[in-house]
């Protein structure tokens, strides 16, 4: 019987790449998404969802439809809501990251791509935006938002562009929509 | 707050008070419903006024928000922006840019109007275009705006200045070239005074950097000299964030080093006294100055490595992952799997603190764990950590997790296995845990594996591990519901191997083998092995055992051809038992099939001859038969109408089709098909191709495949390289 060199072959391989042959390098590269030749952006979403699961707030830095946009925010808040003081205020869905904070009944959403930002970064930039707006509406709570939605889109157009952040200093930010203030309706 | 809607429209105010007020996504529904319809109705009445526009739009933006598409009143957007004041103008951009798709044909009736307002004299409309122009913006629409951008780069109030920069960083992503010429322009805005325009150029820098690291290495001393005087605090104090002086420039900065450093040694220098003192100076006890901490490790990591920063770095983790926060210990477990790859020993000194992660009942930090432990495992310690992986897969519920864990836990085993008995005891565990979940090609490894035996060639070792193995699975054996790859092995190691058994004889094996088989409702992928494992085992016997007869008899006239066959290769064999032993031989699945010499399987020609005589068909190449037929076609086509269309007129130079097909120097010559050389099998090159060893003898009828499934796995014609 042929003594079989390919089992020779065989071993010798196992030996220098591991018991199953050559493997490649495990590496994660995750195209730019792309939606209409519309590239990706850093930030994907900003999202003010309340307890009950009603959007308040909702920009989205990569177009989405309306039907999209719906069960995003459905899923996403399912998951917060479902989540525990214990819990650290990251998590993922479908593949991208999502940082969420809570202020009373309002949660503050943020998704991203992985491995683009600094998720604490990121949960502080919430909180700088939170202040902002504090300090805009003086002790903002949830109907502010709601009666004044134009004016906090405005507040979060200065901070955020093109899903980056561009500012952070309150007055700077604020700057614009003061001025809009003064000009009577 | 202020007085909440004083000064919206009554009918504005109810809405907004009935939707804060609805319990249920329904009955927010139905209100939205309501609105949409009154809505509609505005657009349709008599013409609003500005005021009533403005509101109008708000109220869609609403609607659109809450899941309804309200499409029938964009185009009193444009009104507003065109011939409102600030605020209705604004407005108007504002819906637009939410609401408008990319592909939604309004977005380039705007295009004018953004060339106006970017040409205002009016601060705030120049703002509004350029933030509206950011959303707005598609790849066709950059040239219309590119030159009023270009003028306002060097505009004098800084925040046009700021937010032209983020229009040109658009421009990038949407088409890098449209802006290829602007290095000199970009560089002017990193170096502005201003440092909101010089932030704003980082995101541009993010891009160019990320696209080409190498063309902008020299950028290297100006980000450190930035990052240093940012750090430093000398920046206005509006820059400041709970007394961290702009940290999220500082962040980005540290992400463009990070890709510029990587792998650079020369460059990386340039970065290890501004990394050092960014990191002193964050360490403010604050989340924001953890977040700059934690951006600062990232970076250490990613560049050429400094021992002396590697080890501040390491204790920062430390102290992340022993933190109380559950934040802290994500963003340690985060950085412990980025440093761990080039540098494990910092991964060792963490082990306890990282099992306990593992143990959180955080679902995102267990699965950073996980992350982490895959990249931590080493030949020393991957049976600790298998048994880990193993243990959570046995608890996961997420398909994706579950997915996850089970390609991990294959690559991990099949590089650092101990020993192949170590290897095909966890792989049988996934198999049983993980199910369909599994690759294919893992069963086919693993089988492999356990007949190639280990690299020491000790039989005695081999045989033990052998042992072992059909040992395993014989327990497995009569437990319920095995996902079906376990199965398969497990019938191809009871076939090959279970001579090796001890606590079985083989036709009690046997016997087991096919009451398992004839089950119904058994995958039949997995009951062809079952079979072929039942013949082998009555070949090892020396005699046919009543159940397998009963086996064969059952499937012999199945509809499955596959299965059929190999029942009748077994009825026809079983009569034969001495020949079904040397067609079936103990141990030999790897070996190749010896032709001793008769390579073209002359002793068949006389088979041949005999039925060629009875008139049976001599064996066509594909390639002869579509010819003939393709000549049959057009002999009955010229007696009948034509229904195909006619043949392009340069059908002469058709090429065939598959690649390699020519033979050894030929080209596509002229005519239809080119026979490919190395007879009707794949005419690839190499031993089967045209100096193979078929040759060009016209292949003969196959023999009913008499030494097919019998020796390897099923599909696998023995002795071919590369199809084990």
């Amino acid at each position: 019987m042929l003594r079989v060199e390919r089992r020779v072959a065989t071993a010798a391989a196992i030996a220098s790449q591991g018991i199953g042959g050559a493997r490649k390098e495990r590496t994660r590269q995750r195209p730019r998404a792309c939606w209409l030749g519309v590239p990706a952006t850093m930030m994907k979403f900003l999202l003010m969802v309340n307890k009950q699961g009603q959007t308040r707030l909702a920009q989205y830095f990569d177009f989405k439809s309306i039907e999209e946009r719906s069960a995003l925010e459905a899923e996403i808040i399912r998951k917060c809501l479902s989540r525990t003081e214990m819990q650290c205020s990251f998590m993922e869905h479908r593949g991208l990251k999502v940082v969420y904070r809570r202020y009373a009944s309002l949660y503050f959403i943020v998704g991203f791509e992985e491995g683009e930002e600094n998720e604490l970064g990121m949960l502080e930039f919430i909180h700088a935006l939170v202040e902002t707006l504090d300090k805009y509406f003086e002790n903002v709570c949830e109907l502010d938002i709601m009666f004044n939605l134009e004016r906090a889109h405005f507040i979060v157009d200065e901070m955020v562009m093109n899903g980056c952040i561009v500012d952070t200093n309150k007055l700077s930010v604020l700057k614009p929509v003061a001025l809009l203030d003064r000009i009577k309706a | 707050a202020t007085m909440a809607g004083s000064h919206l429209t009554r009918e504005f105010f109810e809405l907004i008070k009935t939707i804060g007020e609805s319990k249920s996504k329904q009955e927010e529904d139905r209100i939205i419903t309501d609105e949409v319809t009154r809505l509609r109705e505005k657009t349709k009445s008599s013409k609003m006024d500005k005021r009533t526009t403005k509101e109008f739009l708000v109220r869609l933006i609403y609607a659109e928000m809450l899941g309804h598409d309200a499409s029938f009143g964009y185009v009193k957007a444009l009104e507003m922006v065109a011939a409102g004041n600030l605020v209705e103008k604004r407005v108007g951009y504002l819906c637009a840019s939410l609401c408008f798709a990319p592909d939604q044909p309004l977005r380039m009736m705007l295009v004018s109007r953004l060339q106006k307002d970017m040409q205002s004299a009016n601060i705030l409309e120049i703002c509004f275009a350029l933030t509206a122009a950011c959303k707005l913006i598609t790849k066709d629409m950059i040239g219309a705006v590119l030159g009023d951008a270009d003028k306002l780069l060097t505009h004098e109030k800084e925040i046009v200045r700021k937010k032209t920069v983020m229009l040109l960083h658009r421009f990038l992503q949407l088409d890098p070239a449209s802006v290829a010429d602007y290095d000199e322009k970009f560089r002017r805005a990193l170096c502005d005074r201003n440092p909101a325009v010089m932030a704003a150029s980082l995101h541009v820098y993010d891009e160019l950097v990320r696209a080409n690291p190498a063309a902008n290495k020299d950028l290297v001393p100006s980000f450190v000299s930035i990052l240093k005087q940012v750090s430093e605090g000398r920046l206005p104090r509006d820059f400041s964030y709970h007394r961290m002086p702009a940290p999220w420039i500082q962040m980005k900065l540290l992400r463009l080093l990070a890709t510029l450093g990587h792998a650079d040694q020369k460059a990386s220098e340039q970065m290890y006294e501004v990394l050092l003192s960014c990191m002193t100076r964050a360490d403010s006890g604050l989340n924001v100055g953890f977040a700059v901490l934690y951006e600062t490790v990232r970076t250490i990591t990613c560049i050429y490595p400094n021992t002396t920063l590697l080890d501040e770095a390491a204790a920062c983790i430390s102290r992340f992952i022993s933190s109380d926060n559950h934040n802290l210990r994500y963003l340690g477990i985060t950085s412990l799997a980025a440093i761990v790859k080039d540098h494990p020993q910092y991964a060792t000194k963490h082990q306890m603190a990282v099992m306990r992660c593992l143990e959180d009942p955080d679902d995102t930090l267990k699965r950073k764990t996980l992350d982490l432990l895959f990249r931590m495992t080493n030949p020393a310690n991957v049976e600790v950590i298998v048994d880990r992986l193993v243990a959570n897969l046995r608890d996961a519920v997420d398909v994706f997790l579950r997915q996850d864990l089970v390609d991990r836990i294959s690559e991990v085993a099949e590089r650092f296995a101990p020993s192949t008995t170590w290897y095909v005891q966890v792989m049988t565990q996934v198999f049983e845990l993980g199910g369909d979940l599994v690759k294919s090609s893992t069963a086919s490894s693993v089988m492999r594996l356990i007949a190639e035996g280990g690299d020491d060639e000790d039989e005695e070792a081999d045989n033990e591990m052998r042992t072992d193995v059909v040992e395993t699975y014989l327990e497995l054996i009569d437990r319920p519901g095995l996902p079906d790859m376990l199965l398969q092995t497990l019938f191809w190691v009871l076939g090959e191997y279970g001579y090796l058994a001890e606590s079985m004889e083989l036709p009690a094996m046997c016997d087991k083998i096919c009451s398992l088989a004839g089950r119904a409702g058994l995958n039949k992928v997995t009951r062809g092995y079952a079979i072929s494992a039942a013949a082998k085992l009555t070949a090892q016997v020396g005699a046919v055992v009543p159940s397998a007869q009963q086996l064969m008899d059952s499937f012999g006239a199945s509809k499955d051809v596959d299965l059929a066959q190999r029942c009748a290769e077994f009825r026809v064999l079983a009569s034969r038992l001495d020949m079904m032993r040397a067609v079936m031989p103990v141990d030999a699945s790897c070996e190749d099939v010896e032709m001793e010499g008769d390579e073209g399987l002359a002793f068949l020609d006389s088979y041949v001859e005999e039925a060629l005589a009875a008139g049976a068909q001599a064996y066509e190449k594909p390639a002869d038969m579509a010819a003939a037929e393709a000549e049959a076609a057009a002999a009955a086509a010229s007696h009948a109408l034509r229904f195909s269309a006619y043949a392009t007129p340069d059908a002469g130079t058709h090429m065939p089709e598959a690649g390699p097909s020519s033979g050894a120097g030929e080209t596509a010559g002229p005519g239809g098909l080119q026979a490919p050389a190395g007879g009707g099998l794949s005419a690839a090159a190499g031993p089967w191709g045209q100096k193979g060893q078929w040759g060009r003898k016209p292949a003969p009828a196959p023999a009913p495949a008499a030494a097919a499934p019998a020796a390897g796995f099923p599909g696998t014609l023995p002795g071919q390289p590369g199809s084990a």
